[in-house]
């Protein structure tokens, strides 16, 4: 089986080779990008279907953890990079005949290693260096579109999620300061019984840099910015890549090593928070890019919202819930935003000429982020109310449908008027056309069929509740 | 065969009808033919009492199952859907419309086939999805605003009806049908709310029923047809799965709930009634008309007595029967009139005998005179509210009657009656879809008002499990413990009543034969241009009577709680001001917050 | 609380603060970026600083083992060398921004980018 370092490695020296390989071949950068992808994708899902349950340590520059940073592998990880990278295929072959700017590649392919490497790695410093290389090549990708919207986007994220970033570190270096280490299964292991004071400190520290990429409240003020000026597949890759990789981050670091009823709660309060305010203020826009972003904002909140509630029930079933969503989301998300190529620029929700396919598209993008019955989403939402009342927070549990209700609302506002638009046949491109419709084959057929997300989910999931295998066997170095 | 396939194939039609729609217009009439038959071949050959599990994960299962409440209600789908293909042939459609229509067919009739709740969810929203979708198709009025208003109703409705199933779920630890135990009388009521919600919304029961008026107007004529008729029987037979199979405990044991769903149908009875004779469009009339007899529908179902609920039922039969036939004529006038509008039309009894007839008998039917199908459900109706002693229910569904003589003269004076318009002179007679559409629907109104036992039968069947009461009916005759009637002997005497009319006319020998026009000129010779037509200010007197009443809008207090959820937005919207300074502040802020969170800790 | 440790980590406390301080209150986006550099070198010292070990000296690998008694841990070291460096990556990414900015709106008046907004 292929060493999942060359991941790293091969993003790496394929972003520093760019500039050569657009001098040899105009093409060349374009199919580099698609390739890379689809290699880690091969490898991601090798290792998933044949791998052991037991979490895989790699070892860099020879040294063994907890000294030396090293890379750690379980079907969590590979999970979440499975889902990375195949929307880096996507993103790549939509975009494939277009793009021929290979600075757009560097910074994709830098974009793709920062979300591979967060996912990937075992340490925390270094999930500090690759959460950077993320976020500075997404500040770089969010401007990359030379108009007043997405520059406006680009520089106020960049304010923002420096400072976070700053904070992160912090929170990273206090953490060794206390437990003399920086490997993310060492420190778990250190703290797994008593956590002093300054590492809630720590804690919450590391939380503002990691709520600024995910998206959370009230620290998102830049991301409808993003969405609404950045170009399609930008948008494309901040909901379904780059706040994807930034909440496993999340999910891993919460779990391994803030095990605690009061981060939990504090994350059910920030992701209500997040999903209120975001979906109310779908409602009230009028641009349709920014309505899908506040709609992304609003999915991560639930996300982080069901993730929060393992601490008040202690089932599994809050984690299944929260990676199903994530992964629905990003699909139809994904779906969406290169959907908007198809549409004409600026467009409002009320929206007057489309064509047919891209009207389908829009449907079921939105039906499946709505959680209709028999598209994927509608697994989602049932896994979440699910647990939700498992919780016996009846408020709580009305008042997410009642968001629903409104998500229902805004979402059917554009479809009714996408459908009875005249119809406007705009030259498709073809290999988008051709991955748009995968995408929403996948959602629908899941939809009838949710068995194979769901076990490989449930694999995933074991992975990650097996909390002592992992950090026996990552912080002991085997 | 699996009885599912029959949604299968419907669907699998369906794709066909687009295809040949695309291609060529006898291709597609050939292939709504293929629907036609299929369908009724399939029904009567394949349906059986079966059960079948189609998806298993964990503890669900995506189950479907033939019971005998099922078969009833899906015969009556089939049929509406059926008969509503004949005058589909004449409607020039896109090629998607009637991939919808099949669809709409196959997942309503998998709804009814649904053994569980989830099933019956999951069905349901993707029939209100294709509804939608024909709607959003539909051929005249704001169709934008008529398809989001259908959509979102229905899916408020769905969404409370998947908190009411969690909720239930929780307390009895299954999805089932069944009921639920150990559990307070006041949560069972909630619970019951809102799982009812979505098929109350679907049968148009007031103040949920804002969608339907501008719905049916909207949509496509034939569709009116299987939508009125068919597709509300399925929320008829949502209402009737969980009062009988979830919580009959709970209506046989509460004196409350049985009397206000009772009186929610009751006053929904009466202003329906009152809207349609306020109405001045054929659609619209016909579509408060739908929406009060279901109400009548609505009473018996909620008042739980065995006699309420069988008539309950049995009516919501002939409302698929007179409401079909009279949409059928309807649509066949408004095809060749071109208007829907009741001021336009008059006087077309001569040049649309057949049309006239369905009419004619359609509204006999909806006014509950024997010996139409109308009359046993409504008979046996005020039976059982009498019986129950609630006097001033019998009067508030009495007075909704009375509405109904007043739009059903309206309908059939303004359209057939009176004043001839100069541009319909040349009209003829509906095509031929409409016409044996028409003549099909009329054999169950006659037939089935004769014989009401052959239905009352079936419904004996799945209810006395419940009621365990005796049988009421025979083949031809009802019977309670207070009144008894003869359906043979009602109708020899009403027909003895017309016989001896038309006898005086025969003998008396002063008749004359006036042509059309002196019918309502009284022998004058008046200008073409005169309103003579009394279809102008129909009921005007009513409308200063009952003028405040229309004000009263259950549209504005739904509009009015959307405001408020807009305003909301508009709130929270201000948070994201633009200036990246702020946005930093709320950073920092938000930093300090936290940092006071593990304050105690440190 | 000596007066070391009050400079050691003073020092840099108050250069975040101030370079905060600068975010929030300034109106030209340049200088916001400079105060963004200034609350970043205030991390790192007093990362740096907090790596300190009194009496201690500089963690080079030395042949001779006599002076490599005491040295001050390296890791924070590292660390800020890395964050030193991704702190020249975004500054000048927030810099060629800037000067986008200045193209398109003509002014780097923070107040007059508020385009988008709610």
């Amino acid at each position: 089986m292929v060493n999942p370092i060359l991941i790293i490695a091969l993003l790496l020296l394929f972003a520093f080779l760019m500039p050569l390989l657009g001098l040899l071949h105009r093409r060349l950068p374009a199919f580099a990008t698609l390739i890379l992808p689809a290699f880690n994708l091969y490898v991601a899902v090798n290792h998933f279907l044949k791998m052991d349950f037991i979490p895989v340590v790699i070892k860099t520059g020879g040294f063994r953890p907890p000294f030396g940073i090293n890379l750690a592998v379980d079907h969590f990880s590979l999970f979440f990079l499975i889902l990375v990278n195949a929307i880096g295929v996507f993103i790549a072959l939509s975009y494939l005949l277009e793009e021929q700017d290979y600075r757009f590649h560097i910074l994709f392919l830098l974009n793709l290693l920062g979300a591979s490497g967060i996912i990937l790695t075992g340490d925390l410093f270094n999930s500090f260096v690759f959460l950077e290389i993320l976020a500075i090549s997404s500040y770089a990708l969010a401007g990359s579109r030379k108009e007043k919207p997405a520059l406006e986007g680009a520089i106020k994220y960049l304010i923002i999620g420096s400072i976070g970033a700053s904070f992160y570190l912090l929170g990273v270096f206090i953490l060794y300061k206390v437990t003399g280490t920086l490997n993310i299964a060492d420190i778990a292991l250190k703290l797994q019984n008593a956590k002093s004071g300054i590492v809630y400190l720590a804690g919450m520290f590391m939380l503002v840099g990691l709520f600024v990429e995910t998206e959370l409240f009230p620290l998102n003020t830049w991301a409808p910015d993003v969405y609404q000026g950045a170009y399609n597949r930008i948008a494309v890759q901040f909901s379904s890549l780059i706040s994807k990789a930034a909440i496993y981050l999340l999910f891993r670091i919460t779990f391994l090593i803030f095990d605690d009823p009061l981060f939990y709660k504090l994350l059910l309060v920030v992701g209500l928070l997040t999903f209120v305010v975001a979906e109310f203020n779908a409602l009230a826009q009028k641009d349709l890019k920014r309505m899908l972003g506040y709609s992304s904002i609003g999915q991560m909140g639930l996300a982080v919202l069901a993730f929060a509630l393992y601490g008040m029930i202690s089932h599994p079933e809050a984690f299944f819930a929260a990676t199903l969503l994530i992964v629905n989301h990003a699909i139809a998300k994904a779906l969406l935003f290169a959907n908007m190529d198809n549409m004409s620029e600026n467009a409002t929700i009320d929206i007057r000429s489309v064509n047919p396919f891209s009207s389908l598209m829009f449907a079921i993008g939105a039906l499946s982020v709505m959680g209709f019955p028999f598209t994927l989403g509608f697994w989602a939402k049932i896994e979440i109310l699910g647990i939700l009342l498992r919780t016996n927070l009846l408020f709580l549990f009305f008042l997410i449908i009642l968001i629903f209700m409104v998500e229902a609302f805004y979402y059917f506002r554009v479809i009714t008027n996408l459908f009875r638009g005249e119809t406007v046949c705009r030259r498709l491109n073809p290999l988008l056309a051709f991955s748009l419709v995968v995408f929403s084959i996948f959602l629908v057929y899941q939809g009838f069929y949710p068995i194979f997300t769901f076990s490989w989910l449930n694999r995933a999931l074991n992975a990650l509740l097996n909390k002592a295998i992992y950090i026996s066997i990552i912080a002991g170095g085997l | 065969m699996y009885n599912i396939n029959l949604a299968l194939l419907a669907i699998l039609a369906g794709f066909l009808t687009f295809f040949g729609a695309l291609s060529h217009r006898v291709l597609r009439v050939a292939s709504i033919v293929i629907g036609i038959v299929g369908t009724l071949v399939f029904a009567f050959l394949y349906l059986k009492p079966d059960t079948m599990e189609f998806i298993r994960m964990g503890v669900f299962a995506m189950s479907f199952n033939l019971t005998d409440i099922s078969r009833f209600f899906l015969w009556i789908i089939i049929s509406a859907f059926t008969l509503s293909l004949l005058p589909l042939i004449h409607e020039e459609r896109s090629p998607f419309f009637y991939l919808y229509y099949f669809l709409a067919f196959g997942f309503a009739s998998l709804t009814i086939m649904a053994n569980d709740l989830l099933t019956l969810y999951m069905n349901f929203e993707l029939t209100s999805l294709a509804i939608f979708a024909i709607l959003l198709l539909g051929v005249r009025g704001d169709i934008k605003k008529t398809a989001l208003k259908y959509i979102i109703y229905s899916l408020v409705g769905a969404y409370f009806y998947l908190g009411g199933l969690f909720i239930k779920f929780k307390y009895s630890g299954n999805i089932g049908f069944g009921g639920i135990q150990n559990v307070s009388t006041l949560t069972q009521i909630a619970i019951y709310t809102l799982l009812a919600l979505p098929f109350f919304v679907k049968i148009a029961t007031m103040p949920f029923h804002n969608w339907a008026p501008d719905a049916y107007y909207s949509a496509s004529d034939s569709f009116t047809i299987f939508f009125s008729a068919g597709l509300s029987k399925v929320g008829v037979y949502g209402l009737v799965i969980l009062m009988l199979k979830t919580f009959a405990e709970l209506f046989k044991s509460n004196l409350y709930l049985p009397e206000i769903i009772a009186w929610v149908g009751g006053i929904t009875a009466l202003l329906g009634g009152i809207y349609a004779f306020m109405s001045d469009d054929a659609k619209k009339l016909l579509a408060y008309s739908s929406i009060s007899q279901l109400g009548y529908v609505l009473v018996g179902l909620g008042l739980f007595t065995p006699y309420s609920f069988s008539a309950g039922i049995f009516h919501s039969v002939a409302h698929f029967v007179f409401e079909g036939v009279l949409f059928t004529t309807v649509a066949g006038v408004i095809h060749r009139l071109g208007t829907s509008d009741l001021r336009r039309m008059g006087g077309l009894i001569k040049k649309m005998p057949i049309s006239f007839i369905g009419l004619l008998l359609g509204i006999i039917a909806a006014s509950g005179i024997p010996p139409t199908i109308g009359f046993p459900g409504k008979w046996l109706l005020y039976e059982a509210i009498i019986m129950k002693g609630d006097l001033f229910l019998v009067s508030l569904v009495f007075f909704a009657s009375i509405t109904a003589f007043l739009y059903s003269y309206k309908l059939v004076h303004s359209i057939f009656l009176g004043k001839l318009h100069k541009e319909h002179r040349d009209v003829k007679e509906a095509p031929a879809g409409y016409v044996v559409a028409t003549i099909i629907f009329l054999i169950p109104i006659i037939v089935f008002g004769v014989f009401p036992g052959v239905i009352f039968e079936k419904i004996y069947g799945f209810t006395k499990p419940v009621f365990n009461h005796d049988v009421f009916f025979t083949f031809n005759s009802l019977k309670t413990q207070i009144g008894f009637v003869k359906i043979p002997v009602a109708g020899i005497a009403l027909a003895a009543m017309f016989a001896f009319s038309f006898i005086l006319y025969l003998i008396a020998g002063r008749s004359y034969r006036a042509k059309q026009e002196d019918n309502y000129t009284a022998g004058e010779w008046v200008d073409e241009d005169f309103a003579s037509h009394y279809a102008q200010e129909f009921y005007g007197f009513m409308r200063k009577a009952f003028g405040k009443l229309l004000d009263l809008s259950a549209e504005k207090f739904w509009n009015g709680v959307l405001t408020i959820f807009k305003a909301f937005s508009e709130l929270t919207r201000r948070i994201y001001t633009g200036d990246v300074r702020d946005y930093a502040l709320y950073l920092l802020f938000f930093l300090i917050v936290l940092v006071f969170l593990v304050g105690g800790k440190l | 609380m000596n007066i070391e440790s009050l400079i050691f980590y003073g020092v840099p406390i108050y250069l975040i603060v101030m370079g905060i301080l600068v975010i929030l209150t300034t109106k030209n986006l340049f200088k916001m970026l400079l105060g963004l550099s200034i609350m970043d070198s205030g991390i790192n010292i007093l990362i740096v600083a907090l790596g300190y070990i009194k009496g201690a000296t500089a963690p080079i690998y030395s042949r001779y083992p006599e002076v490599f008694e005491k040295v001050v841990d390296p890791v924070p070291q590292a660390l800020v060398l890395t964050a030193i460096v991704i702190g020249i990556a975004f500054l000048g990414l927030g810099l060629a921004l800037v000067i986008r900015i200045k193209e398109k709106y003509g002014t780097v008046n923070v107040e007059k980018l508020k385009e988008l907004k709610w």
